[in-house]
């Protein structure tokens, strides 16, 4: 967007440039042949015509002239599609299936990585485990899962029911 | 010289106007002889008519900008005898097919309007 306003600027400055040289062409003539300066580039302005009209209709043909390259480009892509619609038919299907795979991870990710839990306060929510040394007295033995601590001894976010209860007492 | 002077002020005060479209023609054709910039144009379109076909600027101008967009002519900022950078427009290949095929479009139709408007 930034670039394209760009050009119609760079666009308007030469054709004020544009203007500008035929100006002094026109004066130059009148002068070599004769006439003072100052009213060889009156003469040259008046009998140039209405500058600003001038500007208006080129800017305008501009416009129109994109607009209908747009709708040739997609006469062209149509009639090409139509024209091979093995293709058409490979093109369309990548493009499904890549737009489809997007949306979906893209889901996902929101789901999992993006969205907060539905709770209260989600940034509070903590992870609680249990640590401890290995063949200690506390843990003899449990069902679920639990991991080897680099240090030595285990960790585990599984707790018995009793403890939960205790955990969870507001 | 004089004759001509009289039917340039004649054809001023009544108005000469091109047909339509054969405007871009003229200016393809000049721009056969090389690059030019918009003044030269107008110029040179009056001198080879004899000064019997003055273009406004007020159409040269978009119709030079016209032919650019559609890529008849290209255009590039040159030096120019006036000490001064000007705009310098120039045929491309799909300006020369162009003007290949109004042409004898032209002449065709200035056969067909010549031979309905003879003298019976």
């Amino acid at each position: 967007m930034q670039w394209r306003f760009w050009r119609w600027k760079q666009r308007d400055s030469d054709l004020n440039d544009e203007i500008a040289f035929d100006l002094a062409a026109d004066a130059e003539e009148r002068i070599r042949s004769g006439m003072p300066r100052t009213e060889a580039e009156q003469t040259s302005r008046r009998d140039f015509g209405n500058a600003t009209l001038l500007k208006e209709e080129v800017r305008e043909m501009w416009g129109w002239v994109s607009l209908q390259r747009l709708g040739q480009d997609l006469r062209y892509g149509w009639c090409t599609l139509r024209k091979n619609p093995l293709f058409a038919t490979m093109a369309v299907l990548s493009l499904a299936l890549g737009i489809g795979a997007n949306t979906a991870i893209f889901s996902v990710m929101d789901a999992i990585m993006l969205r907060a839990l539905p709770v209260k306060n989600p940034g509070e929510l903590a992870i609680l485990n249990w640590r401890a040394k290995r063949d200690s007295a506390v843990v003899q033995s449990h069902n679920g899962s639990s991991y080897d601590e680099p240090g030595g001894g285990e960790t585990s976010p599984d707790f018995p029911w009793p403890a939960y209860e205790l955990l969870a007492r507001p | 010289m004089s004759s001509r002077r009289t039917v340039t002020k004649h054809l001023q005060e009544n108005g000469i106007e091109l047909l339509q479209g054969t405007l871009d023609m003229l200016i393809l054709r000049t721009l056969q002889w090389g690059p030019q910039h918009g003044h030269g144009v107008g110029q040179a379109i009056r001198q080879s008519s004899a000064e019997l076909l003055r273009i406004e600027r007020g159409s040269l101008y978009p119709a030079l900008h016209r032919l650019e967009a559609r890529g008849m002519i290209s255009s590039e900022w040159k030096s120019s005898d006036l000490n001064r950078r000007a705009k310098y427009y120039k045929l491309t290949a799909a300006g020369k097919k162009q003007l290949a095929t109004e042409q004898s479009k032209w002449k065709l139709l200035v056969r067909a309007i010549g031979r309905v408007m003879r003298p019976a």
